[in-house]
């Protein structure tokens, strides 16, 4: 079977992203056939036997263009991908490239966000993970909020607002948000993903710089409420319509909160217990280097609850495949869901781990599900005969004769 | 580095940080970069003086100038931070494009710059090599086939990719002000500098050669210059440590 791992993007997690894809190459590599499809940072994607290589990024500047052939799509009878050579002279020709099932490793906007799902779906090939609107509302935590809050699930108190309405009206937004939360509080873009344009605001003139600064990386913007002596925890849940939760994990975090450097940049070193085993870790372990304690050291029937929180938002916002949720725990032992990545960086393969479940295991499973999921699709109806166009037809005739006779 | 703030300059929000006390330093930096681009020089000096980096318009978090601009309008809106944040008179340390701002500041609001340290400094038009007219002829052409259908137009692409310098590529909405400014030959204005000035050049920049920093030298009336072996044109970058003792001992 031939899998696409697509990676890279027009993302600020390009970076993150190159690591998980070349860790899910590394995982795939023995019971399939993989091509790497990179998208630049411009935007232009790429393949190459060469970007299967971690080494290719990691050894000075990142691949650009002029060096590896480009991919297309093309929606002719059936769509596909096709590939145009480097060489682009006058008489070079395109070949077909021969996708089974595409693995989405990119993350934040454009890759993660529903977008790239959007393209396959209109392509029909299968793809792991979350569909149009699982990625789309997964990514957009003002959205998410406003439907994991109609279903019932805890949630921080928070205000949603736009850029344009900032802009207009700071002074109101400013009053409302202090009416309503108590500092500190949380400033984030709707969409970013790995913390970025986040900040913690502990007072007015903190706040007014922390909204102007998420104002550069999205048009809408959600302030909120702090959980002060909170801690995280994280969860990761793999399925379809019985979805499992996996064990918990505290991320051990040296700021006040996590940030992109959190997240992404520590290495395994001081790492209290992850994968080191694993054969592909090494010295970029993204996601799985950060500082982390699994199983997290929270009593057994509040891991049951965030358990079961857990599956519970991967189904209400329609996700497939694997989701990590990340929880806030008040000091009291209140549960909030905070947030949802429908492509976890790493895929969250050391939370499946201590379970048994190895990382070849995982993203083989990953697999099947798309496929399975897309056979579903396709078992779905998506015509309806229909005399629709000639009734139309027939109505606009009588709308015709009836105004002629008005005239 | 420090919180990012903003400061509304023109109806433009403009990004900065600021850390420590004492003489201020206002960091400006070059075309494409952003305020972090200065991180080691900014906790550096951070101790000792009144740090400021700011992310310029058009560039890092702040927002783009709604025209074309040049290096006067820059220091025009470095002009209006120094009001807005009652800065009455600081050391400037800028970087390549940066340079040109610091240059136009120096020359015309003498009393608002107290030392002056031009890093890799744009603002001198050299003479152009012999590579640059066979680029622009190719360009010339390249204008005129991508009016012959698609074809034209992939050839076209294919010229601008190969003759266009990677800032004028990636400037997109910048463009203009791009184009504007490094038609702009600022030694005219050399002569006028009253601050005392250092000059640091890597000995290897080739987007701004030493040729610039021997002219700046010899036309600014108290320049001294300094070059940093082994270093390119992002000196600071290449050597911090010697960049930044060079500039310690000409502040103190």
């Amino acid at each position: 079977m031939n899998v696409a791992v697509i990676f890279g993007g027009r993302s600020p997690e390009h970076e993150v992203s190159i690591v998980t894809a070349h860790q899910v190459k590394a995982a795939l590599t023995e019971s399939h056939d993989v091509t790497p499809i990179y998208i630049t940072k411009e935007g232009i994607w790429l393949t190459g036997d060469e970007l299967g290589e971690l080494s290719t990024f990691t050894d000075g500047a990142l691949p650009s263009a002029n060096d590896y052939d480009i991919v297309t799509v093309e929606f002719q009878a059936n769509p596909r991908f096709s590939v145009l050579p480097k060489r682009t002279g006058l008489f070079s020709k395109k070949r077909e490239l021969n996708v089974d099932i595409v693995f989405p490793a990119i993350h934040g906007v454009n890759g993660e966000d529903g977008s790239l799902q959007g393209l396959l779906e209109l392509m029909d090939v299968p793809y792991v993970g979350a569909g149009i609107v699982g990625s789309s509302i997964g990514m957009d935590k003002i959205m998410m909020k406003a439907v994991l809050n109609e279903n019932g699930l805890p949630i921080v108190p928070y205000i949603p607002f736009t850029k344009h309405e900032w802009n207009s009206s700071s002074d109101d937004i400013v009053s409302i948000i202090e009416e309503k939360t108590v500092y500190p509080v949380f400033v984030k873009p709707a969409i970013s993903g790995s913390s970025i344009g986040v900040s913690q605001a502990k007072n007015t003139e903190e706040l007014k710089d922390a909204i102007e600064l998420a104002c550069r990386y999205c048009r809408r913007i959600l302030v909120e409420q702090g959980i002060e002596n909170g801690y995280e925890i994280n969860c990761s849940v793999m399925g379809t319509h019985t979805p499992i939760a996996s064990v918990c994990e505290q991320p051990i975090t040296s700021t006040d909160f996590l940030s992109f450097d959190d997240k992404y940049i520590h290495q395994n070193s001081e790492t209290e217990q992850t994968s080191n085993d694993s054969p592909i870790t090494e010295n970029t372990s993204g996601m799985a280097g950060a500082q982390r304690k699994i199983p997290a050291p929270i009593p057994e029937d509040m891991t049951l609850h965030i358990q079961k929180l857990a599956s519970e938002t991967f189904k209400i916002l329609d996700c497939m495949g694997i989701a990590r949720i990340d929880f806030l725990v008040s000091d009291d032992g209140q549960v909030y869901v905070n947030e949802i990545n429908t492509i976890p960086g790493s895929f969250s393969f050391y939370l499946w781990e201590p379970d048994g479940v190895s990382f070849p295991d995982l993203v083989s499973q990953l697999v099947n599900l798309a496929i399975e999921t897309n056979n579903e699709k396709n078992r779905l109806i998506y015509s309806y005969s229909t005399n629709l166009l000639s009734q139309a037809g027939a109505n606009l005739t009588k709308l015709k004769s009836h105004s002629q006779l008005e005239e | 580095m420090g919180r990012v703030k903003f400061i509304e300059i023109e109806k433009l929000k403009i990004a900065y940080q600021v850390e420590g006390t004492g003489t201020p330093v206002i960091l400006l930096h070059g075309w494409g970069a952003e305020a972090n681009t200065f991180s080691y020089v900014f906790d550096r000096f951070s101790d000792t003086h009144q740090i400021y980096a700011l992310d310029l318009p058009g560039f890092g978090l702040s927002e783009i100038p709604p025209d074309a601009w040049d290096a006067s309008d820059y220091a025009r809106i470095i002009s209006i931070f120094f009001e807005k944040l009652n800065i009455d008179k600081a050391h400037l340390i800028g970087h390549s494009y940066g340079g040109r701002i610091s240059i136009v500041l120096a020359a015309e609001q003498p009393e608002k710059v107290d030392k002056l340290i031009l890093v890799d400094s744009a603002g001198i038009i050299l003479p152009r090599p012999m590579t640059y007219h066979f680029k622009i002829s190719l360009a010339k052409i390249g204008r005129l086939i991508r009016k012959c259908g698609a074809l034209g137009k992939r050839l076209a692409d294919n010229i601008a990719n190969r003759v266009g310098s990677s800032d004028y590529k990636k400037a997109g909405l910048m463009r203009a002000t791009m184009v504007k400014s490094v038609n702009q030959n600022l030694r005219p204005l050399l002569p006028k500098i009253q601050a005392t000035t250092l000059l640091i050049w890597g000995e290897n920049d080739i987007d701004t050669p030493i040729s610039s920093g021997k002219i700046m030298q010899d036309e600014i009336p108290n320049a001294e210059l300094v070059i940093l072996k082994g270093a390119g044109h992002f000196s600071f970058l290449d050597k911090p440590k010697e960049f930044c003792q060079s500039v310690e001992t000409f502040l103190a």
